[in-house]
């Protein structure tokens, strides 16, 4: 999932953005209301988690203006305010979900998936080609009783073309999907990490499902496709 | 009153019964002689219907003088002296009638001057009458007269009270008003006594409020810092020892800022009022202040910071804990470093006034909006909120300095323009003005 992670600690932030990286999603962590709003506003995520008290602009109002811009992705607040008065107004504002700091990364991370299986676009926990299946929750590639462990960057890679598949996608959508906001990819960079899940799909005798579209982008098809 | 109003209505009654009375009399006596002259028969009806009227006079006066007794008497005498006359002319009526029968056979002449003796007789009775009628009728316009006197004086005591209660009326009235006017003004001045009493809860309230919600904001933060810290280490693949090595590292940092954080919270909650006459000595802010230019140069420079200070020459004696002012100074400097721009200056100033050992802080930096000025002692707050939280700064430090000045019986102000900075000063009682202490 792309999920916005707004919080002004950066000793929070750190911390929560790896967790969340590490299990697959792609994450814009940002430190102000300010950035954050412009991103709203820029970007689509399947996620958003607001701290309350931020720089500028309140988690709560972000959530607010998010809902009356009409959109519907699921809102997590993460907050250190704590009463019942605080979770009212934090899930009236049009939070779907309220943690309060600190927070148990284990549960943070349940929360984040209960969240992203209230997408109108999920699919399951599994999402599956022919006779390959990724599976969202381990990272891991499955085909004919074999498997094969991907890297956070594999996985998100293997996941966007899963998404769409038999569909060409050009470089640059793969790195504004792919890689955070703020983040700017290299020249190869793309092509290093096909060239990195080709090599994992070998394992499992995909290594050419992954088809390079010359100077266009990357395309993803089934055996019975070619 | 009453009494005396029926008294003179019934003496006025009295007189016109009396008056009546001699009238009807009179008329007797008139009617009788014409009678006697003329022998007419309408005198002797006029003479009888007299009689009745005095009959009538008398039963009214009866009862009209119940309640006086001599006027009773004198009723009885008159009744006596009317009755006797009435018996009189009686008689003379029956004689002339008489005579009449005689003359009317024998026309017997009878000489007018004989006529005239005989009618003449008794007229003794019939004044004694008169004057009985006359002295009842005095006595009875006397006591009426009286009567008069009373009423018109009881009407002019009743006036008097009338008036007096009236008065006394007004004025009760008056004093009603001024009381109720008084105790108007006591309920607003309650009142409004009372909305500032109220006021003040709230702000205190609301200061609470703000506390409550800061502290357990800023105790959570590095507390969820150092969990999820720790829990991403635990995901991390165990061979990645360095990855590890980092997150401890931040945990114990975390943890150190957390520690000082909860002293400092602990110091402000036990400090609370003045400090124990056991924990003060006698210092002089010379000595004590001046290692500071030297320990805080180090870190002046640091930032590219001018740091000066002007001692006096004679020495400054305060009653102090010297850790604790030394702290609440530190504190001052810390912020004036903070906030000084690169470049900037800062300076340390002690001197003497009359009664009060001034310590002054001085900086060059962004100044403090007059919106921020009241609150900048609070605990927590921060006037900067954008700047993320540097390393140790809680927002604690001016609210430290303003109680341990308090504690020690003196007080801290700042003045400050924005663009221009800030200047904080420390006034404490100097030594000689406070004895025994």
């Amino acid at each position: 999932m792309r999920i916005l992670l707004v919080e002004d600690d950066r000793e929070q932030l750190v911390p929560l953005h790896e967790a969340l990286s590490k299990v697959g999603h792609i994450v814009d962590g940002v430190e102000d209301g300010k950035t954050a709003q412009w991103l709203m506003d820029e970007k689509e995520y399947n996620l958003l988690i607001l701290d309350w008290m931020l720089p500028d602009i309140s988690g709560i109002d972000l959530c607010r203006n998010y809902r009356q811009s009409k959109r519907t992705a699921p809102v997590l607040m993460l907050t250190a305010k704590d009463t019942i008065l605080d979770k009212v107004t934090g899930l009236d504002a049009g939070a779907d979900d309220y943690l309060v700091k600190p927070v148990d990364v284990m549960e943070f991370l349940a929360r984040v998936r209960a969240l992203g299986r209230r997408s109108p676009l999920w699919v399951g926990d599994s999402l599956s080609l022919s006779d390959l299946k990724l599976h969202l929750a381990t990272l891991t590639v499955e085909r004919q009783h074999s498997r094969v462990q991907l890297s956070s960057r594999e996985f998100q890679l293997m996941e966007y073309l899963m998404r769409h598949p038999q569909q060409i996608l050009t470089r640059e959508q793969i790195e504004l999907s792919l890689w955070e906001w703020g983040e700017e990819p290299e020249s190869n960079a793309v092509a290093t990490l096909v060239k990195r899940l080709r090599q994992r799909l070998q394992k499992v005798g995909a290594e050419d499902w992954i088809e390079s579209v010359y100077g266009i982008g990357y395309c993803i098809n089934g055996p019975d496709a070619m | 009153m009453v009494n005396n109003d029926r008294a003179v209505q019934e003496a006025q009654r009295v007189q016109i019964e009396t008056k009546q009375l001699l009238t009807a009399l009179l008329n007797a006596e008139d009617n009788m002689q014409a009678f006697g002259l003329t022998r007419r028969q309408e005198f002797l009806d006029a003479y009888e219907g007299s009689l009745a009227i005095i009959t009538d006079s008398l039963a009214d006066l009866e009862p009209l003088v119940q309640d006086n007794p001599q006027q009773q008497q004198r009723l009885n005498q008159v009744h006596k002296l009317v009755n006797q006359s009435v018996n009189l002319l009686n008689q003379k009526i029956t004689l002339q009638q008489n005579l009449q029968k005689i003359n009317g056979r024998e026309e017997l002449v009878v000489s007018a001057v004989l006529l005239y003796d005989w009618l003449e007789d008794g007229e003794s009775t019939l004044d004694a009458t008169h004057q009985q009628i006359d002295q009842f009728a005095q006595e009875e316009e006397r006591f009426l007269e009286d009567r008069r006197q009373h009423q018109e004086s009881y009407r002019q005591m009743t006036w008097g009270v009338f008036c007096l209660m009236a008065i006394f009326g007004a004025g009760a009235g008056l004093l009603a008003v001024h009381l109720f006017r008084q105790l108007e003004q006591e309920l607003a001045a309650q009142q409004i006594t009372l909305q500032q009493t109220n006021q003040k809860l709230e702000q205190a309230c609301n200061q609470l409020e703000r506390f409550t919600a800061n502290a357990s904001h800023e105790l959570r933060a590095p507390l969820a810092a150092v969990l999820s810290t720790a829990q991403v280490g635990l995901i991390d693949p165990p061979e990645d020892t360095s990855a590890l090595r980092q997150r401890l590292e931040k945990i114990v940092e975390l943890t150190k800022s957390m520690s000082t954080l909860v002293s400092n919270l602990l110091f402000l909650s036990r400090q609370e009022g003045s400090l124990k006459h056991e924990f003060l000595q006698p210092v002089d802010l010379v000595n004590l202040l001046q290692p500071l230019v030297q320990e805080w140069a180090t870190q002046a420079a640091a930032k590219s910071l001018q740091l000066s200070s002007q001692f006096p020459d004679s020495s400054i004696k305060v009653s102090v804990e010297p850790a604790l002012l030394k702290q609440a100074v530190i504190n001052l400097l810390s912020n004036a470093c903070q906030y000084a721009p690169s470049g900037g200056s800062v300076q340390l100033k002690l001197f003497a006034q009359a009664t009060q050992a001034l310590i002054e802080v001085k900086d060059n930096g962004v100044g403090i909006s007059e919106q921020d000025l009241p609150y900048i002692f609070e605990r927590f707050y921060r006037v900067d909120k954008n700047r993320n939280r540097a390393k140790g700064q809680f927002g604690l430090g001016l609210a430290i300095a303003q109680q341990i000045v308090q504690a020690h019986q003196g007080s801290i102000s700042v003045t400050s323009t924005v663009g221009v900075g800030s200047t904080f000063r420390i006034s404490l009682p100097l030594v000689a003005k406070v004895p025994n202490r």
